[in-house]
């Protein structure tokens, strides 16, 4: 009867696709093998494939030298893939960050350990750190992180174009790179760019997402008060150093500058990137540059980087630096945050950090590493490394609102050089914003 | 005689009740538990600050006082799903419309021209966000590279605030395949015998069109207004791909693309703060309602039912 | 269900000023006159339609072109030679030299597949269900819970996101390995009901005759009996259409993947896509390939259940 032969084809097609989706689930459990070691997982903001890849290579060779932990490292982690992690009580053990402005915001908030309880614990010795790389580690006199590696910024410029142009030596001071950049910069018949001197706002994710932090230390501005407790962005010379931004982009044409910068971030590390083509001549950016260059650009490109370049009437600027780094946390909600601390450690020691300060040419942040005989001889990698060992090397504001600090500063930066409204009054918006989240967090709403 | 039970409900009811609510137990289960429930406690959450990690801690009006009053980005959101409502919505309707017109022209092959117009609607929103993307390139992407060989001027598109939404507007309108369909069967629903009857009166196309044709569809037009509406308001994937290209935030160029749950969804899962973005949640809750009655109570004046008296 | 009408070509595409009712239309009275007009409609409709599914041809086109190739002006339109190689370099990207099971594209559509199979189900038992209770039940208060029904349809997804999460988190399913845990979120309120599927069976139900039902009751059959041997038999056309929108909604789904997903082994196909877009690097060759390779299974299930897709979109709108 036509029931039973339903209920008969049902019955079984039902079986089958049961059958199915079982055999499919269980072939996507990940097994585990008896007796197992203790497994942890590590991220790295590092995306790319080289120094992704490295990252991968050096934190997993901690497998190699015990066998009582296992590492998976991952490449390309993002921040809010770790936050979403560690608020869903889900999250990986270590996170290695690019960008320095978040440490302190998850410090405050506790989606980082404190790590002082595990270097009491363990004996390490914090002082093998270098006073820079500490800075951006710490929050509230305690450490929250254990930094892999150090950036630090200076002036790279294309030395064909500076040739082309007949600039023999690259700008000392503020003024001069502006002057240096409108003579690289030329346009053709229809106004369309070909050649741009300097892109001021161009790969700002490299660092915090924006450069304006770097530039108003260049110039002398302070974005926080000594106390930590009132936001300064506004100061006479962080005006000063948007303005200065702001008018070269306003000489150039924000819309053309966009137009002709439309692909570059997506084109950094690859041969197509706009120094290595020609097409830029100057940028402010870090170290790792050197790896990318010898990775992507044409043999025998020639380029060179300068100290980061001072107003002219601040002589006693000149020198200054920003150090910027990867930050290195243990979350909160780590099932195993003993063993991750063990793999820290182990990064933290001279072999990996001065593997990996070479295979992406960053600042190594141990002394032992920066006297090691291993680091690469690249002249140009040296003269940032010791750059990076400079006097007036400052960081970001380390307060509890630092990763909304670095957003508003980006946002707003946008907004002023398209022209949407004044520097002041841009700066003064940042501030305003700002000072009130902080306080907000300080009265503990 | 049936023995009345002292609910009032005989044992045939009884029993009725209980077999109804056992099929749809399913739904009521998820109804309590995923509707019911988190509505009630979204609602407590918008007066807490709660990051997820540590519990709830009541702060009253603070977030909904901070929306109103201090947060310039939503501000931005807001007036930027504003401009999508306003513009895009009824660029939708027109397109849908218009290419249900189209669809219902009476020639052969028809199905193979009906899975060129409707497909795009089907295809998953990241290819599709990336395509256009791609398509869209200021400098070598297809459109532009077009509009320069017939001298057109070629705007900046993603990476311009002025061109950004628009360009948005545009794949919108190519991937309204669903809203064809209903204007579609809306259409071939209108009787022939109105058309005939206005072309004795002397009626051509375009009158026919406007006397006969919208006024017969228009429950279609009200349901597809609403819907699309509804889901302009709350646009967020191919906002999400799009604004996404390699630089900082989400939304740019500028803000642009700073939709209602694009902020959201920032400041949910990157500020991790809950509290915050449950009460924009609620207010988005309510701005919807808000629309949505007045487009139905508004609808009476230009929504023909068959059936009704004129 | 409606009669199809088509207005008159003559009368429709002609602005003609008078036309008297019994008068023969211009076309019949001039054949080629017609033939012109059909091609008239032909590029009209086509045309417009062309323009529509450009967009997909050049996805394919910009597929099979080099990444150096594919910006370049003017565009050749059949390329003289296509590099098949972007197809198998999506596929294994990210991990090269994978075998066919393992590389990651492998993965994403397993999971994907896997997703959407497991959210099919549900949705198809817990709906079909629900919607016998309005259809065929008759039960005091009916009514009033059906109203609650269609009130869910209306509710925006944001306000009740956050606390789903956090629900979640609290049963450990965010971010977890393993099929089960994992991807609960994802899966579980599958099998809880949707309104929009509740609400298209529930019309359908409504359109089986009685009589049927009756038969049955004769049989010794009660309502569960009437529910497996009449009603879902006799619906699978509507079964099919909330089989193929609910599989569609998660194949192509984005949100719920991106919220609750954190480990990469258990990434959707559409998360996996966004791998192709690193922060610095940008494979626009290999992104249109796998776009194609995502795009491919919609695209063919198109081809084959038009109707079906159509019927799905129909079924729910008019009514409501």
């Amino acid at each position: 009867m036509l029931r039973s032969s339903i209920r008969g084809r049902l019955g079984r097609l039902t079986v089958l696709f049961a059958a199915a989706f079982t055999v499919l689930s269980v072939a996507a459990t990940p097994r585990h093998a008896p007796q197992a070691p203790v497994q942890i997982t590590v991220g790295g903001c590092w995306g790319d494939p080289i120094q992704g890849g490295a990252f991968i290579r050096i934190a997993e060779s901690f497998n190699k030298v015990q066998s009582a932990i296992h590492v998976t490292a991952k490449r390309g982690v993002g921040v809010t893939q770790v936050l979403a992690g560690v608020s869903a009580g889900n999250p990986i053990d270590v996170y290695y960050d690019c960008s320095t402005s978040d440490l302190p915001q998850w410090a405050a908030n506790g989606y980082a350990q404190n790590l002082d309880p595990y270097i009491k614990a363990s004996g390490f010795n914090i002082n093998t750190i270098i006073p820079s790389a500490r800075a951006f580690s710490t929050y509230n006199g305690h450490t929250y992180s254990l930094p892999l590696l150090e950036d630090t910024f200076m002036l790279i410029y294309n030395k064909k174009l500076f040739d082309a142009a007949g600039i023999k030596s690259p700008p000392k001071t503020t003024e001069e790179m502006i002057a240096d950049a409108k003579k690289l910069t030329k346009k053709d018949a229809n106004g369309h760019l070909t050649q741009l001197g300097w892109a001021p706002t161009l790969y700002g994710s490299d660092y915090i997402g924006t450069w304006l932090s770097v530039y108003m230390t260049m110039f002398g501005g302070k974005l926080v008060d000594p106390s930590g407790k009132k936001i300064t962005a506004n100061c006479k010379e962080c005006v000063q150093a948007l303005q200065w931004e702001t008018d070269f982009i306003k000489w150039v044409g924000p819309t053309e500058m966009d137009r002709f910068t439309s692909n570059a971030n997506n084109q950094e590390y690859s041969p197509a990137n706009l120094l290595f083509t020609d097409k830029l001549a100057m940028v402010i950016n870090g170290e790792y540059w050197t790896g990318m260059i010898n990775a992507y650009a044409r043999k025998g490109f020639q380029w060179g980087n300068a100290p980061l370049p001072y107003p002219s009437n601040r002589p006693d600027l000149a020198g200054t630096g920003v150090a910027g780094g990867n930050p290195g946390t243990l979350m909160k909600g780590s099932k195993h945050p003993q063993e991750a601390f063990k793999f820290m450690e182990y990064m933290e020691s001279v072999g990996p950090t001065v593997a990996f300060a070479n295979a992406i040419h960053n600042v190594p942040q141990l002394y032992a590493a920066l006297k090691s005989p291993q680091l690469d001889p690249n002249p140009h990698y040296r003269a940032f490394v010791q750059y990076a060992q400079g006097p007036k090397v400052t960081s970001f504001p380390v307060i509890p609102v630092s990763a909304n600090f670095a957003d508003d500063l980006t946002r707003y930066e946008s907004l002023v050089v398209h022209g949407k409204m004044s520097p002041q009054d841009g700066l003064n918006k940042v501030t305003s914003d700002i000072q009130q989240k902080l306080d907000a967090f300080q009265s503990g709403i | 005689m049936q023995t009345i039970r002292p609910l009032g409900l005989t044992r045939s009811e009884r029993h009725n009740i209980l077999v109804g609510l056992a099929f749809c137990a399913p739904f009521l289960l998820g109804f309590l538990g995923f509707t019911l429930y988190p509505m009630a406690a979204s609602f407590y959450y918008s007066f807490t600050h709660f990051d997820g990690l540590n519990p709830p801690r009541w702060i009253g009006l603070n977030n909904y006082n901070f929306l109103f009053t201090q947060d310039d980005e939503f501000k931005q959101a807001l007036s930027n799903t504003a401009y999508m409502v306003v513009a895009g919505v009824p660029a939708q309707l027109l397109a849908a419309f218009v290419t249900a017109l189209l669809l219902n022209v009476k020639i052969r092959g028809m199905a193979i021209y009906r899975s060129f117009y409707l497909l795009p609607a089907f295809l998953p929103i990241v290819p599709v966000a990336y395509l256009w993307q791609f398509m869209f390139n200021s400098e070598n992407g297809i459109v532009n590279l077009a509009l320069g060989a017939v001298g057109l001027p070629q705007p900046g598109w993603f990476i311009d605030p002025n061109w950004s939404k628009p360009g948005l507007v545009l794949l919108f309108m190519w991937t309204i395949g669903t809203t064809t369909i209903i204007y579609l069967a809306a259409l071939q629903d209108v009787p022939e015998h109105l058309y005939e009857a206005a072309e004795l009166d002397g009626a051509g196309a375009l009158r026919r069109m406007w006397h006969v044709t919208v006024p017969m569809i228009s429950p279609a037009t009200l349901f597809n207004l609403i819907t699309i509406m509804i889901a302009t308001f709350q646009l967020f994937g191919i906002a999400f791909v799009v604004s996404n290209s390699g630089s900082y935030d989400v939304g740019e160029p500028q803000g642009s693309l700073n939709f209602y749950l694009l902020y959201l969804w920032k400041t949910a899962f990157s500020y991790l703060r809950f509290g915050y973005a449950s009460a924009m949640a609620w207010i988005l809750f309510l701005i919807i309602m808000f629309f949505t009655l007045i487009l139905l109570y508004g609808s009476r004046r230009w929504v023909y039912y068959e059936g009704e008296a004129r | 269900m409606a009669t199809t009408h088509h207005p008159e070509e003559a009368p429709t595409l002609q602005a003609r000023g008078t036309a008297r009712a019994y008068a023969v239309p211009a076309a019949r009275r001039h054949p080629w006159r017609q033939v012109l007009q059909t091609i008239g409609k032909h590029l009209l409709v086509g045309g417009v339609g062309l323009i529509f599914v450009f967009p997909v041809i050049w996805m394919f086109l910009a597929s099979t072109r080099t990444d150096a190739e594919i910006f370049q002006w003017p565009p050749e339109i059949i390329p003289h030679h296509w590099t098949w190689s972007n197809y198998s370099d999506a596929f294994s990207f990210g991990n090269p030299g994978c075998t066919l099971l393992t590389c990651n594209f492998a993965r994403y559509t397993r999971n994907t597949v896997i997703i959407a199979g497991f959210n099919v189900i549900g949705t198809l038992i817990s709906c079909s269900l629900s919607a016998y209770a309005f259809a065929r039940v008759n039960w005091r208060g009916r009514g009033f819970v059906f109203l609650i029904v269609l009130s869910t349809m209306l509710l925006p997804y944001p306000v009740t996101l956050i606390p789903v999460y956090i629900i979640f988190k609290n049963l450990n399913m965010i971010g977890t390995s393993g099929i089960l845990f994992g991807y609960g979120p994802l899966i579980v309120p599958a099998f809880f009901g949707n309104a929009f599927f509740i609400f298209l069976l529930r019309q359908f139900f409504m359109t089986i005759p009685r009589e049927l039902d009756e038969a049955a009751l004769i049989d010794g059959a009660g309502h569960l009996g009437i529910f497996t041997r009449v009603i879902l038999p006799l619906s699978r056309p509507a079964l099919a259409v909330v089989a193929l929108l609910t599989f569609l909604n998660n194949w192509t789904d984005l949100f719920g993947p991106m919220i609750y997903l954190n480990d990469t082994s258990l990434y959707t196909l559409s998360l996996g896509l966004q791998e192709f877009r690193g922060a610095h690097t940008f494979h626009w060759s290999l992104l249109m390939a796998a776009s194609v390779l995502f795009i491919l299974p919609i695209v063919i299930l198109f081809v084959i259940a038009q109707r079906t897709f159509i019927q799905g979109i129909t079924m729910t709108g008019l009514k409501g």
